[in-house]
């Protein structure tokens, strides 16, 4: 027990000029409550009816210059405070233009948080100082409260849309973490400790990999170290492009802005006009409604096609892609480094041919078929090449060998060769009716990849 | 005093011998006052029951681990502290028992408006009460008394739907009461009663039923929101079911701040009289406390997001809701300051029901001052959701609300036996239960500053020194709360004869008997004077009588 | 007994015994005319709470429209309008007959009054009856059947798969074909359905909600008219005695301003 503080510790820039504001409130109380009970007392004794010596008389009912005065100073003693709260909340809610920026997301009952050169950790937060950092902050299930009494700051973290709030933490050391809102049977174990480290310590610290358990309930060590190199773009970002590419964003969100799908260049932050006349920022909340439920709001000129992903994405996934789409507006441009294999890692042929029970010997490979299906869902053909055939691109059902007119007016069969070229580049020879719009696979996909995608286009039937 | 026994026709009184018939003509009662004693048992009981758990979880929290019992229980140990102390006590508290039993007795009516709707709400709390009870006893609730989705309507396994439907049914008592209250000060006062010469206890019911009316309709609706996604899993208020988590705060919020007011503005009511009769003087600034009254039932509408600094609502939002929040400190400063005021060249005893008076204003004065810290945005996001808002909120509704009633349960206790209770005793639990309380709940705002979350099971070490006291606190504030119950029992029995106005107080129900008859008055008074119409020599007149040995 | 001043003398004696004054007269109340003050107030304020009671739905109406304007517009589409309106109409002459009723018992004719009663009684009646449709309709779509009758003898069945009941199997059909891209060829087509958990079924859980407090509401009301009905009949009624009738109009009347409301709100939105 240290010598009974009234404190916590002062850890943060706003800690100092929280608690002169509640010094000075402090003091204007015991103005009051510690003068008026004095008074109460008094009159209590020299007014108690033992005491004859007093004079009872000409008492006074009402004095309306009393009311006023005891109206009038309180207010204007309040409106006081209340404005220098008001700057006080103002500031503390507006984060600087440059804040490192972590994501924390809470779950019954723990927290993780992953900084933005992709290392996590659980429970605990490092921070450098004299930086300001900003976290963006969402919930997996029920409303928490990210809680730093040392630094006087803390905001409710809600399921479903991210809060955001900043600090600068002034001096090294472990402070607490707290869920200040209640959250179930564990919450008051979903505490933690935030760490706050000299630049250099910091930086040691970033690429140092270590054990956590990621949201979804499984762990991971961290197989390579993290690297902190900011020129190529940081892994938080990378990982959210691999997955923009895998989920075939990019086949609509072209960059070039050609695209069925409004481009994603510079958007972050940008002024976006809606088809309803409406202008929003588009900030984290924007680009999380719009990727889980894209009808919401629609940008003018586009129209309302994207599928929605909410169920299909873990909130770590969401938390990537943003910051994916985040690297396209700080960087200016590019960013778009190709390349990236989305590889599953499968290669093998297994050529075992399952002969399926009698009749017609299936004229194709099973096994082949099965992993194409995978990569297929994988790569997130089946939002534009929908099976009832009110997708973008054309159902894929009864496909092979069957005569399909392109848009040139020519009629070709669709072979393997076709198939193949499709995939290739899909933008070679496109079906009539159709748009140009899906993504030149190239070089991105193993021909083993191609093998096991056309084998599942023939398993759709002839 | 010149009676020696107890009127004959008073309102207990009953000449049957037969039992089945005597409970009969209790629980089918459609007299105001009878409704009140049977409110007086109902909501003491939940008062125990309440502060029952409360002693688990202040036992609890005497050491940082969680020793005495898991998590789970915690949890819905302070869960039923909340829903009950709240719900079924704070709210129906003073106008239920007191209400119930004085508001046609200050009028000058034989009943209220709508008898037999009163009875109807008094068996609405008790079916209410037995949805909660039963709630406890199959397995308890772990929500916390605010029920925030999506924890209550997705994710507890607890059971959330039948506190829920108990707090909703209790809301419909509260209701049936404020119509009952607000349709008899219009139309039922007694010739002469205008509405300036109505007592300030009448102007807190007024405004008190006034807030009821709006704001537990809408409560009402978001609980069975809560309760219908919960049942169906059909998604308003949880995001993972295309619902909005903050509807819900802010539809309980609308509800439960002006909640507070529905139980701290009948005890401003009670304090007004407390005041004014044992200083031997009329009110100073009658007007200014009763239109008090009604910018707190309206400004109280208005600061409802308050609650939600830290939630995510907007900074402008934000903003107005603290500006408005700030000017509802006045005119609670008004009354406190024309309470003080009404001390000045009084006659002033100390009998219990003022001790428990003068207690209720120190502690207010804190709770209210403590809110402005608060309401102030910046300091809000640091000590909203710890023990600040614990020990603020306690102060406001402890030392607000249930010295109010214990002290008007004093005051009006010879009107409703028609017998005194024991002076000395009251003097001193009145003494226990203020250094008590403040034992108990004044390190709880060092806590909160220093960090400390509120509803936490097991906590830092560091936090222990200052728990350990709020617990011995806590004891002793049991104490105090159980010696009354002891003597204002024993006073049944063995209490002196008290005679029709005991304290020479003036409001009208010290015009008939104690206790009243059954229609309350002989013949309907005729009303010629203000409220608290003492002579301007009173207090000099009653300090000329005290003799050594006439009560302090 | 040292009272300080006499701040009441005594009233007239007032004769407190039933023969003063009329039966239906309270004994706490001095006349019949502050009885049926005193009532029509209490009425009054209860209406008020009825209001805030949905106006708490109309609160989550009003941000989920806020929120999602073009779900609204499209969500309406699929609301039985034609219904709503014979609704609206059915519950705004029950109106006028409770009205009519209230000033036949004021003038003592108690063949009009039971006259109104019973036609209000018959509306409110067939106010439930097609809202009952309405509602059958909805969950016969759900059980994949074209109408609640065919539902029932296992006629015709649904083409479009449609479930606007809110749960685990709400699906709201695809976008209609004529609101096709411009943007891309086809692109019209590409609006997934959507279940559980969308925008979509917000508009039909308040629609349920709301319209399902109504009913609630209904059939407390014709609980209400039925029993005035029945002291009607039995002669309670007198043009010196009328309120409990003039109180059941004013809760009637509620009834009717909120469907005034609901209707616009839920089944007109574009």
């Amino acid at each position: 027990m240290r010598n009974f503080p009234l404190f916590p510790d002062q850890a943060s820039s706003f800690a100092g000029q929280v608690d002169t504001l509640y010094a000075v409130l402090i003091g204007l109380s015991l103005l009051f409550g510690g003068v008026l009970p004095f008074i109460i007392l008094f009159l209590m004794v020299r007014y108690h009816r033992s005491n004859k010596a007093v004079d009872r008389m000409n008492q006074v009912h009402s004095n309306l210059a009393l009311e006023l005065t005891w109206s009038g100073i309180p207010l204007l003693l309040v409106m006081g405070v209340f404005f220098w709260g008001a700057f006080l909340y103002v500031h503390i809610r507006t984060p600087p233009k440059q804040t490192l920026e972590v994501y924390v997301i809470g779950k019954q009952w723990m927290w993780h948080v992953q900084h933005p050169n992709g290392k996590r950790e659980n429970n605990e937060l490092h921070v450098p100082i004299n930086r300001p950092v900003r976290l963006i902050m969402t919930s997996q299930d029920v409303i928490h409260s990210f809680y730093l009494p040392s630094f006087r700051v803390k905001q409710d973290v809600l399921p479903g849309r991210y809060t955001s709030m900043w600090f600068e933490a002034t001096r090294p050391g472990e402070y607490h973490l707290f869920c200040a809102e209640y959250c179930g049977t564990e919450h008051s174990l979903m505490v933690g400790r935030v760490v706050a480290l000299s630049m250099a310590d910091y930086e040691r610290w970033l690429v140092t990999p270590g054990e956590v358990i990621l949201p979804d309930g499984s762990s991971g060590v961290a197989a390579a170290p993290p690297v902190l190199v900011p020129a190529q773009g940081d892994p938080m970002a990378l990982v959210g492009e691999q997955l923009f590419t895998s989920l075939g964003c990019a086949g609509c969100h072209r960059m070039d802005g050609a695209g069925i799908g409004p481009s994603l260049q510079g958007l972050y932050g940008s002024q976006e006009r809606m088809s309803d006349g409406s202008v929003i920022t588009a900030d984290e909340n924007y680009l999380r409604t719009s990727i889980l439920n894209p009808g919401a709001q629609i940008v003018a000129g586009y129209q309302n096609v994207m599928p929605s992903y909410a169920g299909q994405l873990g909130e770590d996934q969401i938390n990537q892609l943003i910051a994916y789409i985040k690297s396209l507006s700080d960087g200016g441009t590019g960013a778009m480094s190709g390349g990236a294999s989305s590889g599953s890692g499968t290669s093998t042929s297994g050529t075992s041919g399952g002969a399926t029970g009698g009749g017609a010997t299936p004229s194709f490979d099973a096994a082949l078929a099965a992993q194409g299906k995978q990569v297929f869902t994988n790569l997130g053909c089946a939002g534009c090449h929908r099976s009832d055939g009110a997708g973008i691109g054309p159902a894929l059902e009864k496909l092979y060998n069957s005569e399909v007119r392109l848009a040139d007016g020519s009629v070709v069969t669709a072979d393997e060769a076709y198939l193949i070229e499709s995939i290739r580049n899909a933008a070679a020879k496109v079906v009539e009716g159709y748009q140009p719009v899906m993504p030149v696979y190239g070089n991105q996909i193993s021909d083993d990849q191609v093998r096991q995608l056309v084998e599942y286009i023939k398993s759709l039937g002839d | 005093m010149a009676t020696t026994a107890l009127p004959q026709r008073g309102y207990l009184h009953d000449d049957t011998p037969d039992l089945g018939e005597w409970i009969r003509s209790w629980l089918f009662t459609v007299d105001h006052k009878r409704i009140a004693i049977l409110y007086l048992l109902a909501i003491n009981f939940f008062f125990l029951l309440g502060g029952l758990a409360a002693t688990f979880v202040r036992i609890e929290l005497i050491t940082p681990q969680g020793d005495l019992m898991s998590s789970d229980v915690y949890n819905r140990m302070f869960t039923l502290h909340g829903v009950i102390m709240i719900f079924f006590f704070l709210i129906p508290a003073i106008p239920a028992v007191l209400g119930n039993f004085l508001m046609p007795l200050m009028l000058g009516a034989r009943d209220l408006a709508f008898p037999r709707l009163n009875l109807l709400s008094w068996y609405l709390y008790m079916f209410g009460g037995i949805f909660a009870l039963s709630a406890a006893v199959l397995g308890g609730v772990d929500t916390g008394w605010t029920f925030y989705t999506p924890f209550s309507s997705t994710y507890s396994n607890s059971n959330v739907i039948l506190t829920i439907t108990g707090a909703f049914i209790m809301g419909f008592s509260s209701i049936a009461t404020a119509v009952n209250f607000i349709a008899t000060t219009h139309k039922m006062r007694a010739p002469g009663l205008t509405w300036f010469r109505l007592p300030l206890f009448v102007w807190a019911m007024y405004a008190t039923s006034l807030v009821i009316v709006l704001a537990t309709p809408v409560v009402g609706i978001a609980l069975l929101l809560v309760a219908i996604e919960r049942l169906w899993g059909v998604g308003i208020f949880d995001p993972a079911l295309g619902g909005d988590p903050l509807l819900f705060q802010h539809l309980f919020w609308f509800y439960s701040h002006p909640a507070v007011y529905i139980m701290i503005l009948p005890a401003f009511g009670v304090i007004s009289e407390l005041i004014s009769t044992f200083s031997r003087k009329r009110i100073f600034g009658y007007e200014f406390i009763a239109f008090s009254s009604m910018a707190i039932a309206i400004l109280g509408f208005l600061v409802w997001g308050h609650h939600m600094f830290v939630s995510s609502q907007s900074v402008y939002s934000s903003l107005v809701f603290s500006f408005i929040t700030m000017l509802i400190a006045i005119p609670s400063a008004i009354k406190v300051f024309n309470w003080t005021a009404t001390l000045y060249k009084g006659s002033i005893s100390y009998r219990t029901p003022m001790l428990y008076a003068l207690g209720f204003i120190g502690l207010f004065v804190i709770g209210g001052l403590t809110g402005i810290f608060l309401g102030v945005v910046a300091i809000d996001i640091h000590v909203t959701d710890t023990y600040f808002v614990v020990a603020h909120f306690h102060y406001v509704m402890v030392g607000g609300t249930i010295m109010a009633y214990l002290g008007g349960i004093h005051f009006w206790w010879p009107k409703m036996t028609g017998r005194m209770y024991n002076e000395i005793w009251g003097g001193i639990s009145a003494l226990i239960i203020f250094v008590g309380f403040n034992m108990t709940f004044f390190p709880q705002f060092v806590l909160g500053y220093l960090g400390m979350p509120r509803r936490y099971h097991v906590y830092p070490e560091e936090f222990q020194i200052l728990h350990v006291l709020s617990s011995a606190g806590a004891t002793v504030l049991a104490v105090g709360f159980i010696i009354p119950i002891i003597y204002l029992m024993l006073s049944l029995k063995t209490g002196r004869i008290a005679g029709d106005n005991p304290w020479d107080a003036t409001g009208l129900e010290w015009k008939t008997t104690s206790p009243p008859p059954t229609h309350n008055f002989e013949s309907i008074p005729v009303v010629t004077t203000e409220a608290y119409a003492y002579p301007p020599e009173a207090a000099a007149r009653d300090a000329a009588e005290w003799r050594p040995g006439s009560p302090l | 007994m040292a009272t300080t001043t006499p701040t009441a003398k005594p009233a007239p004696v007032h004769e407190h015994g039933h023969e003063a004054h009329g039966r239906e007269l309270m004994h706490h109340f001095e006349s019949a005319q502050q009885q049926k003050e005193t009532a029509t107030l209490g009425m009054w304020v209860f209406l008020v709470t009825e209001i805030m009671l949905f106006g708490g739905i109309f609160m989550a109406y009003i941000v989920y429209r806020w929120a999602f304007p073009e779900v609204w517009a499209e969500a309406a589409h699929h609301l039985n309008t034609p219904l709503g309106a014979v609704n609206t109409v059915v519950l705004l002459v029950s109106s006028l007959t409770v009205a009519l009723a209230v000033n036949a018992a004021e003038e003592g004719n108690r063949r009009r009054l039971l006259t109104m009663l019973g036609i209000t009684l018959l509306l409110g009646a067939t106010f439930l009856v097609i809202k009952g449709f309405e509602y059958s309709e909805k969950f016969a779509h759900c059980a994949g059947a074209a109408n609640p009758v065919a539902w029932v003898t296992g006629g015709a069945r649904l083409e479009e798969k449609e479930c606007l009941v809110p749960g685990r199997n709400f699906i709201f059909p695809q976008a209609h074909g004529a609101e096709a891209a411009t943007h891309g060829a086809e692109a019209g087509h590409a609006q997934p359905q959507v279940g559980p958990g969308s925008p979509y079924q917000l508009f039909y859980f308040l629609y349920f909600v709301a319209t399902g407090l109504h009913a609630v509401h209904m059939v407390i009301g014709l609980t209400i008219v039925s029993i005035l009905t029945f002291i009607a009949w039995r002669g309670v009624i007198t043009p010196t005695y009328y309120t409990p009738i003039e109180v059941g109009g004013l809760y009637w009347h509620l009834i009717d301003i909120i469907w005034v409301f609901l209707f616009p709100l839920f089944y007109l939105v574009h």
